[in-house]
């Protein structure tokens, strides 16, 4: 379990994470959802004892990583977003070290070193140097060396980052595995697709601040069900602020000279009277997206940014 | 096994799969010391000699003076073969000698009477500085033989005169006038060509004593301890910048979230690096015996505390490497430091060869300290008591570093 209570961490007058606060349970995949530097890996870095939070309180397993930190890492895995291992060493041996680090010696250790390859399917690439394997390949071995320890807090700070299709089908079937045993999995991405499909609950985060939280349908909830309309082109911002709040449905999420997004109910009939009121003002419109509701129209919905950005 | 052991397994394994780098730390001392022995401590080879070979139809006096003094020149520079007239010419025209000279019949008799006499000498064309040697000797040879002649020549001839009476046999009291008249004027002649710039007065003849004393170290033998240090305190710069690599692969930030901490990664480096060290170290150390004929004893000595000195110099760039905001910076202050480290403290050139006040600064760098006592255990009094005080010192030194090392992680994995 990871408890997480009004986390701040700051570099100077640099604010990387401003006063998050989650509760993530046994057994469940919690999911944090931004943009890169919204601050997701300096809250993994201060929940896995790697960074001091400037305030804030975080306990894992019930033990709290500052004052009894020793106990709190000792059933916390980690699977860094850099692939963290000795290229140098073979996978048996980068697996042997690994489990080595976290207590695990003599005949348990080379038991759970066969089990793991296989579960990652990397059995018979055992004696293979990592510098040799593919970047899937060697994500895979990544995310075996941190739950080789069966751990029961586990930390995947973007594990799928720049892998191929399969080898993210099965790193993500490993995490609902790992979840499936009781394990509580802490997992970061910016791709709105994964965490739609694999999180239980998901916190989406900005600016190193928490902007929505929820299970899946709740976000959905606060999105209301409505579709986003983004329009390209030339806006004045005045004109086009008065004409869209006389519409019916029709909610303006941002405005820019070159860019306005709205947010509305049934967006596939309501586009002509968007575009009459539209016609009414000085605007050029050059392109326009209609998207279903999601997570990255929440997200949009709710910093006016896309998440990729 | 301790856990930090296992790191420094682990550590081993990756050099070994490196082993280049290794050979490069190794490799620089190593070559330093190759061309300061071929500079300085001389190459072992050779001196070239002019092979003068000797075709003598005279079988005279003058003929085995000649023979004798190119033999016995001070500085060794010809070997002398007599030849039958046959073989010299044959061995010249194959190259085989560097001049071939013909002593003709009747030179002796030529000279006592102050007749015309001709020598030949035959170069070897293939040969260009040795030929003109024998050329330059035979045309001094000349010389000294036409001043004898003008000055003794008289006397030469009386000589002549009174051993054809005596059948060949010349009185003691003829010699011993002879010698005295040469010896007069010798010196006559010295006074002018050679007159005194400066004038010792001899008092007292001061007795020689042989020396019990041990005769001190040469100059490679000076350098040796040097050179190990060198290539100790490269393999520390070097494995240092390991801490870079275990940042930048994850491995440093995951190996801190563990439960063991970052202490076990630190130490196994030290531990590893310790190790490759002591390897150095005992192959330096058996060289010195080998080579040097030190004692072996104490060359067990050397070679337990170099390593241990260079692991407080590894943890020392480590903790250099820990405070500095990137790779390349910490690279660069390392060589800044590094090679006038090395040049002050003795690894270049022996502190014994500096001016004292160079020397003495060159005793205060850390390196140059460490050098004092790889001397002493060397060459001086080295023992185990004596290795104490610096033993400590240098692990205290260490101590305090990788405790800094340590307090400093979170920010050099952060920054």
């Amino acid at each position: 379990m990871i408890e997480v209570h009004e986390l701040r961490k700051a570099y100077g007058s640099e604010v990387a994470v401003d006063g998050v606060s989650f509760t993530a349970q046994p057994g469940e995949v919690f999911g944090l959802l931004g943009p890169n530097g919204a601050g997701k890996s300096t809250s993994i870095g201060c929940i896995s004892g790697l960074l001091k939070p400037t305030s804030g309180s975080i306990r894992v397993n019930g033990h709290d990583i500052e004052s009894d930190g020793r106990a709190a890492r000792e059933k916390l895995g980690v699977v860094p977003q850099e692939i963290a291992l000795y290229d140098e060493l073979t996978a048996v041996e980068n697996l042997r070290f690994w489990g080595g680090a976290w207590r695990l010696s003599g005949a348990a250790l080379v038991k759970r070193t066969a089990e793991v390859l296989e579960r990652v399917g990397l059995s018979d690439r055992a004696k293979s140097r990592v510098e040799t394997m593919s970047g899937g390949m060697q994500r895979r071995l990544n995310f075996a060396c941190g739950i080789l320890h069966e751990p029961r807090v586990l930390l995947l700070d973007e594990p799928t980052a720049g892998v191929d299709p399969q080898s993210r089908l099965r790193i993500l079937e490993l995490v609902r595995e790992e979840a499936a045993r009781g394990t509580c999995v802490l997992y970061t991405t910016h791709y709105m697709e994964e965490a739609e499909s694999l999180c239980d609950r998901l916190m989406i985060v900005d600016h190193g601040r928490a902007i929505a939280s929820g299970t899946l349908n709740e976000l959905h909830a606060e999105m209301g069900e409505r579709d986003l309309l983004r329009l390209t082109g030339v806006f004045a911002s005045e004109e086009v602020t008065r004409v869209i709040a006389e519409l019916e449905y029709t909610e303006l999420v941002s405005c820019e000279e070159s860019e306005l997004v709205l947010a509305l109910a049934e967006g596939a009939q309501n586009l002509p009277s968007i575009f009459a009121a539209l016609a009414k003002t000085s605007a050029d419109v050059r392109e326009a997206t209609l998207t279903k509701p999601n997570l990255e129209t929440l997200f949009i919905k709710l910093t006016g940014e896309s998440l990729r950005e | 096994m301790p856990f930090f052991l296992e790191f420094a397994w682990k550590d081993l394994v990756r050099q070994s799969r490196a082993p280049l780098v290794f050979l490069i730390w190794i490799g620089i001392p190593l070559g330093i010391g190759l061309l300061l022995n071929l500079a300085f401590a001389g190459g072992g080879g050779t001196v070239p000699k002019v092979r003068l070979l000797v075709i003598d139809e005279d079988q005279s006096l003058v003929a085995k003076l000649f023979e004798s003094a190119a033999e016995h020149q001070p500085a060794e520079l010809f070997h002398v073969e007599l030849v039958s007239r046959e073989a010299g010419l044959e061995r010249i025209h194959r190259g085989d000698g560097s001049a071939l000279l013909i002593l003709p019949e009747g030179l002796t008799a030529a000279l006592f009477r102050g007749e015309p006499a001709k020598l030949e000498l035959f170069t070897n064309p293939s040969q260009s500085v040795l030929p003109r040697i024998a050329e330059e000797a035979l045309l001094a040879f000349v010389d000294l033989v036409f001043y004898s002649q003008r000055v003794f020549g008289d006397r030469m001839r009386a000589f002549v005169d009174e051993a054809r009476l005596n059948e060949g046999e010349l009185s003691q009291e003829t010699l011993d006038e002879f010698s005295d008249e040469v010896a007069e004027c010798a010196e006559q002649l010295d006074a002018i060509f050679f007159p005194p710039l400066l004038e010792l007065a001899l008092e007292a003849e001061v007795p020689r004593e042989e020396s019990d004393e041990p005769k001190g170290p040469g100059f490679m033998e000076l350098m040796f301890p040097g050179f190990l240090l060198m290539a100790l305190c490269f393999m520390a710069e070097g494995l240092s910048t390991d801490i870079w690599r275990e940042r930048d692969l994850g491995t440093l930030a995951r190996m801190v979230s563990t439960p063991r901490g970052a202490l076990p990664l630190i130490l196994g480096k030290l531990a590893s690096g310790g190790l490759l060290m002591l390897l150095v170290s005992i192959a330096a150390g058996a060289l010195g015996a080998w080579a040097y004929d030190l004692d072996q004893e104490l060359m067990i000595l050397f070679a337990i505390f170099s390593p241990l000195a260079g692991m407080s110099f590894l943890v020392g760039f480590m903790t250099l490497h820990v405070f500095v905001s990137s790779q390349k910076a910490g690279n660069l202050l390392g060589s800044l430091l590094l090679f006038p480290l090395l040049m002050a403290g003795g690894s270049f050139f022996p502190l014994e060869a500096l001016p004292d006040w160079l020397a003495s600064i060159g005793r205060l760098t850390p390196n140059g300290w460490v050098l004092g006592h790889l001397k002493r255990v060397a060459f001086a009094d080295g023992s185990l008591t004596s290795l104490l005080a610096p033993t400590l010192t240098l692990t205290a030194v260490g101590c305090v570093l990788t405790f800094v090392t340590l307090r400093r992680l979170p920010r050099f994995l952060g920054s």
